[in-house]
């Protein structure tokens, strides 16, 4: 159909260019005959408009939307259903989206909280009067010529699949997944939980410029983060406003908060702690509060404010994701299938953990095994003179030479570090004849014993912190290529721990060995953290 | 390292020569035991022109430059110059036992009417006090405390709960290392593993304390840590 029927089905408008398309219809410009008044005139897709029962649901709808009266929401003019069209005439707002101003000269943290405490009034609104939006998102935030924030594009979700996330065979989201509420996606029953998760999302986003999931992987990869993974901290913001922003978009519905006015109500709190209590006032920006989110924005907070508010105050923050991801276009419903069908749990890496597990006790076994050549041994205090044939003594750790001396008067007298530095066995050499040096002291009062110990215990914990930064999605490649030398470090030291402790002869072959099997097990767990 | 256990004297020319129960001071370790008195016999050599007016000997036992023990013995007597006197006389220990314990560098002086040292000999002593003695204390809390640090900062880095701070990471690590430098001058001659040497306690504590501190600096940022005090404010509307 072509914008005649539009044309036809609205003789009182004059029906002007499109202004606007999305994945939920077209919108077009035009004006009251009589009044004059502009307005903006949404056209559903004919497969709400073929469907007898999503036409039924769209009819309940707008009669409800018609009933919403609220400053924050695009208020809905006149409904027509003619001709197979369904047309909403609205408002029509000029003053951009919200994701306009933040692509273009960005937010401040004030500006996004106004906003979002102005669309959570809104949504409060309309959850009252029992719709959803269920698309919540920044371009669905206009502004109108006064800088009034509004509501728009309600309950189209609802509509056109019963709120549950709908995709195509190509892996197509039905709607914008990067703000999508998790139990929206799976289908399950929705409640005003899933608009205050977009919405969270979206303030999120304002916050900090980015979303609080891994880009990357298509929208049905967006869709299975936000059902199986918790979303990363919020970078650069400081308690409680972080704190407001990560409960908002818990994964449970029930750890979140249960409607939009609970919402607003911390968060024009957390706002009015960082802000000061007349933040709004000093904003500038026309927001309609219920009195109780009002007054918990300006009550006097007696908790001190972090330092780092003043450069979140300053700064604007801009978008740096430009909308990559292709949204489906709704031409037909029998494409479409419900996301919870195509949707699986991301795979355990089981493989990568058992590839660390057998590496990891392959480092620890190799040691042992590794005996040596087999040589003589020379059992002495270090800080006597070596008693051995030959007029050279050189003594090396792996390769690496630690003492080369001449023969005394007394024997070979090994520099005074010597013994602070040799614990359990190294290679000597006496003019070419080689044997194992074995210090008679404790292990641990020599750098190889206890500076190895140390060691090994500090990799292990850099380890571990690395992994769990990786579990919490607070760091990405970067800990996976730092686990290859923690790894390399980790394996070493057992290796030098074990021969020290067990008066092996510390060989280059063994030390190798066990280097690379803690790098493998490092970089195999890594690996598997990042994807669990 | 153990300094060479040659008498020191005083002027260049004033040597004193010490035994205690007819063992040499300076050869071997001088055992000290609180439940036996000890025949201590001293020898000083006056190569100088003047008289040296011994008042007392001083057998001082000191670590890290805290002494943690001391008898003082008069025992006046004078040394005409350019000749030897030799003294003998009892000490009792009997309170060593709850002063110190293990290796410890032990002193013994001469000392004037001015209480200015005339001339001394240093060995390592092998105290057997308690375990539970000043000294002997002194080293095992060193020990546990220095454990507790290394097990604070190590679970902290494994947890992600350091500071944010870069240096105060590595501040968080500087007691760990201190406390391995003392351990191995307090508690390992405690534990009569090793002699203290005065010349290597300060290169053990700065070096071990640098290492921990650039353990420290090098560890990763703890990252944005998960909200908690959130909930405690939010007060919910009943629906």
């Amino acid at each position: 159909m072509s914008q005649s029927s539009v044309v036809a089905a609205l003789p009182q408008y004059a029906v002007g260019e499109q202004i606007g398309e999305g994945g939920m219809g077209v919108v077009y410009g035009g004006v009251h005959r009589q009044l004059g008044r502009p307005v903006a005139i949404k056209r559903l897709p004919h497969a709400v408009a073929e469907d007898p029962r999503m036409s039924e649901r769209f009819e309940h709808e707008a009669r409800l939307l018609a009933r919403l009266d609220h400053p924050h929401i695009v208020p809905v003019y006149d409904y027509v259903r003619q001709q197979g069209e369904h047309l909403l005439v609205m408002e029509r707002l000029d003053g951009g989206t919200v994701w306009s101003r933040f692509a273009g000269d960005g937010l401040t943290a004030q500006q996004s909280c106004g906003i979002v405490l102005a669309a959570l009034s809104g949504l409060h609104a309309a959850h009252e009067a029992g719709v959803l939006h269920l698309d919540v998102k920044p371009k669905n935030l206009l502004f109108t010529s006064n800088g009034v924030v509004k509501v728009a594009d309600f309950g189209i979700s609802q509509v056109v699949s019963e709120g549950a996330t709908l995709v195509t065979h190509g892996g197509a989201v039905l709607g914008t997944p990067a703000y999508i509420a998790p139990e929206q996606a799976m289908g399950n029953a929705l409640t005003p939980a899933a608009d205050v998760y977009a919405t969270g999302t979206m303030l999120y986003e304002l916050l900090c410029g980015d979303l609080p999931f891994e880009r990357g992987g298509g929208p049905l990869a967006m869709i299975q983060k936000r059902v199986y993974q918790d979303p990363r901290p919020l970078p650069n913001v400081p308690e409680p406003l972080a704190g407001v922003v990560m409960r908002s978009i818990a994964r449970d519905p029930l750890a979140r908060y249960r409607n939009a006015e609970t919402f607003a109500i911390d968060l024009a709190g957390a706002a009015g702690h960082l802000f000061g209590p007349d933040w709004l006032v000093r904003l500038n920006a026309p927001v309609h509060l219920a009195p109780q989110v009002s007054s918990s924005s300006t009550r006097r907070s007696l908790r001190p404010v972090e330092r780092d508010t003043v450069s979140l105050t300053q700064q604007p923050i801009r978008a740096t994701l430009v909308d990559p991801v292709p949204a489906a276009r709704l031409s037909g419903s029998s494409t479409l299938v419900p996301a919870a069908q195509v949707i699986r749990p991301p795979s355990s890496p089981w493989l990568l953990w058992l590839v660390a597990a057998v590496t990891l006790l392959a480092m620890v076994v190799v040691p042992f095994l590794g005996s040596g050549r087999g040589l003589p041994e020379v059992s002495l205090n270090l800080a006597d003179p070596v008693q051995e044939q030959g007029n050279q003594l050189v003594v090396t750790l792996a390769g690496i030479e630690l003492a080369n001396v001449p023969r005394g008067d007394t024997g070979f007298v090994l520099p005074g570090a010597t013994r602070w530095i040799v614990g359990g066995a190294v290679t000597a050499s006496a003019d070419g004849r080689e044997f194992l040096l074995v210090s008679n002291q404790t292990p641990w009062l020599s750098l190889m014993g206890t500076g190895s110990a140390l060691l090994l215990l500090f990799a292990l914990a850099y380890l571990e912190s690395n992994l769990r930064a990786l579990r919490r999605r607070q760091t990405g490649a970067a800990a996976v290529v730092a686990a290859v030398p923690l790894g390399l470090g980790l394996g070493l030291a057992v290796w030098l721990l074990v021969s020290v402790l067990l008066k092996h002869e510390p060989t280059v072959p063994t030390a190798l060995t066990c280097g690379v099997l803690g790098a493998a097990a490092a970089l195999s767990a890594s690996l598997a953290s990042r994807r669990a | 390292m153990l300094a060479p256990p040659t008498a020191a004297a005083q002027g260049g020319s004033v040597l004193l020569e010490a035994d205690v129960d007819g063992r040499p001071v300076g050869v071997g370790n001088l055992v000290l035991k609180p439940t036996d008195t000890v025949k201590v016999s001293i020898t000083v050599r006056n190569g100088t022109d003047t008289v040296q007016r011994v008042k007392t000997v001083r057998i001082s036992g000191t670590a890290l430059a805290l002494t943690f023990f001391t008898y003082d013995t008069t025992v006046p007597f004078d040394v005409p110059p350019r000749s030897v006197e030799t003294r003998t006389f009892p000490l009792d220990p009997n309170d060593l036992g709850s002063q110190a314990t293990g290796l410890l560098p032990v002193t013994v002086e001469v000392v004037d009417v001015q209480r200015e040292t005339i001339a001394s000999v240093s060995t390592t002593g092998d105290v057997k006090g308690s375990l539970w003695s000043v000294y002997g204390a002194f080293g095992l809390g060193v020990l546990v405390l220095t454990a507790l640090s290394w097990a604070g900062a190590l679970l902290a880095l494994a947890r992600r709960r350091l500071p944010a701070n870069r240096w105060q990471r590595a501040m968080r690590f500087l007691p760990a290392g201190i406390g391995t430098g003392l351990v191995a001058v307090i508690s390992l001659s405690v534990l009569r593993l090793v002699a203290p040497s005065p010349a290597a306690e300060i290169p053990f504590i700065v070096g071990a304390a640098a290492v921990a501190f650039v353990l420290g600096y090098v560890t990763p940022h703890p990252g944005e840590r998960p909200s908690s005090s959130v909930d405690a404010d939010t007060v919910r509307i009943p629906r």
